[in-house]
């Protein structure tokens, strides 16, 4: 299964070609559980609210979102489908 | 083996020719001039030639060829001779059993000096059972140290050949260990961070390649751990989803360079070092030869970068040329467009920066697993100021600005590359500006006027720069850097 961890300050690259797409996490909130994550295309953002269990499609692939926290330490962990 | 492709005699007898050949060029030059000169006599004084190089030869100061012949071959032919008494050298060497790689012996240097050599082997030997006395064995390992740097390319092969290894490590060892001994509150042990990342910089650009391996085992420090950054400790690598042991030391595909130098160029990677990105990608972008001044391949294909160190000295700190990569097989830190120099600078920066306190992510700040001081890490490179990386990258302190429009603006005007850092908070930022803003990070300005200034993010050329108003600026940013480059080569 593959999973990724977005945090705050770093920039996440994922998929080739056209379906590449940059992540960055942008807000998250524990209570409850969401987060905002910027996904940049062709160097335009669009923003993402994401709440844990959503699926969410990034550089073409289905993802789900299976961890959000705030505290102690921003993260948010995407699954992607199998 | 022996030495062989190399006729001495014959490149000796080149050299003399070159010699011949360069008093003769005076000669060729005048009677050249005289040709021209009587040529444009017979033509009342029109142009006897059309060919600049043919009409330089006729002035008072004659510049070009051949002139140019009677300087620069003996010049070759003093090279040619020098390199002929070193491959004479290595060949007694030789003889006697020892040997000087291949690569090295036609050197441009002083003969090898097997006695130098011997005196250096031999202080290695001696130093672990040294009595170093109560100043601590600074003032010992400089002495070491002195002896190591004397060493030519050939000399320091030889003795890579011939030092044990427990005696390179044991050294290698000593010289970054500046702990107190704690009997004594006057001693100095190991050498600054600078001065020891220097020292084992100065014998990586000169050990022949198959030597490189032995002075990385002995300076292990050398080669900077990643294995407390964010990406290493979340225990997996975001890009792929594999477990973190797919983060390992390898040698990355790509050039030092391509298409030029452009702060376009600089991706910030996974590690969490915008603050120092954003000072190499705003510097390149005032100055863009900048990096080309600061950064050389050596022969060996070693890489030197130089930066400044805690106290300010200038220090090329030479590295090789490995670096932590995905399993992609691509840079994790910085890296370029499908060039690496900007992976070598944050390898280098990596060595050598002492301001790390500690510093954490956002809600981490006291855990001891990511809120620690550390030095000579990737890890040491994360979560900083923007006044912190300016002093290593330029070696002038930065002028911190107000956040000001107009300061901002003077200072970017007169050549300051400025950097600037984004707030915590998001939440009252202007709707059209939200998507490029991410909070807490460090931007570098790249263009300003009266009514906007647009900054770029370290994370590369996928990210949009933002387009300020002054007032957005001041309301939405803070600590503002100059990067002083007023006197950096």
């Amino acid at each position: 299964m593959t999973r990724l961890t977005v945090r705050p300050g770093i920039p996440y690259r994922l998929g080739e070609g056209d379906q590449k797409v940059s992540l960055a996490l942008k807000e998250v909130h524990d209570d409850p559980p969401s987060a905002t994550l910027g996904v940049v295309r062709d160097r335009r953002t669009v923003e993402r609210e994401l709440h844990v269990g959503d699926e969410v499609e990034l550089a073409g692939s289905a993802w789900t979102v299976v961890r959000i926290e705030a505290t102690p330490r921003p993260r948010v962990d995407l699954e992607a489908a199998s | 083996m022996s030495y062989t492709g190399f006729d001495v005699e014959r490149l000796r007898g080149f050299a003399a020719d070159l010699r011949r050949t360069g008093a003769s060029a005076g000669d060729l030059r005048r009677d050249v001039a005289a040709v021209l000169d009587e040529a444009e006599e017979a033509l009342r004084g029109r142009p006897a030639t059309t060919s600049p190089a043919l009409r330089r030869t006729q002035g008072f100061l004659p510049l070009g060829l051949p002139s140019s012949l009677a300087w620069s071959l003996p010049d070759v032919a003093g090279s040619i001779e020098r390199r002929s008494d070193h491959l004479e050298a290595c060949r007694v060497l030789f003889e006697d059993g020892h040997v000087v790689s291949p690569q090295l012996v036609f050197e441009d240097a002083e003969p090898p000096d097997a006695s130098k050599v011997q005196d250096a082997v031999d202080a290695l030997a001696a130093f672990p059972d040294l009595d170093t006395g109560i100043n601590g064995n600074r003032d010992d390992l400089r002495r070491i140290a002195d002896l190591l740097t004397d060493l030519t390319a050939a000399e320091l092969d030889l003795l890579l050949d011939e030092a044990s290894e427990t005696d390179l490590h044991a050294f290698g060892e000593a010289v970054a260990d500046t702990s107190d001994s704690g009997w004594s509150p006057f001693d100095s042990n190991g050498l600054p961070v600078g001065e020891r990342v220097a020292l084992a910089g100065d014998l990586l650009a000169l050990a022949g390649s198959t030597h490189l391996d032995d002075l990385a085992d002995a300076f292990p420090w050398m080669t900077p751990g990643f294995d407390t950054t964010d990406v290493f400790l979340d225990g997996a690598n975001p890009q792929t989803g594999e477990d973190a042991s797919g983060i390992t030391y390898g040698i990355p595909e790509g050039p030092l360079f391509a298409d030029g130098v452009s702060s376009t160029d600089v991706y910030q990677g996974r590690l969490g070092d915008c603050w120092f990105i954003a000072s190499l990608a705003a510097t390149t972008q005032m100055d863009p030869d900048f990096v080309t001044r600061n950064i050389r391949e050596n022969a060996n294909g070693t890489i030197s970068v130089r930066l400044w160190d805690h106290d300010g000295t200038a220090r090329w700190v030479t590295m090789t040329r490995d670096l932590p990569l995905a399993d992609d097989g691509s840079p994790l830190g910085a890296h370029g467009d499908g060039e690496l120099w900007p992976a070598y600078y944050e390898k280098a920066f990596a060595l050598l920066y002492e301001e790390d306190k500690g510093g954490a992510p956002d809600g981490k700040d006291g855990d001891p697993l990511y809120d620690r001081s550390e030095q000579g890490t990737y890890g040491a490179l994360e979560w900083d100021w923007t006044e912190q990386a300016p002093p290593y990258v330029s070696g002038n302190e930065s002028r911190g600005l107000d956040v000001d429009f107009e300061d901002v603006k003077d200072a970017f005007d007169s050549g300051s590359p400025v950097i600037v850092a984004s707030s915590d908070d998001k939440d009252d930022v202007p709707e059209h500006l939200q998507p490029g803003y991410f909070g807490r990070h460090v931007y570098y300005v790249t263009e300003i006027t009266d009514d906007h200034v647009l900054l770029a993010n370290p994370w590369g050329a996928d990210y949009e720069p933002l387009r300020l108003t002054p007032a957005e600026f001041e309301a939405h940013f803070d600590s503002p850097q100059a990067i002083d480059l007023g006197d950096t080569p």
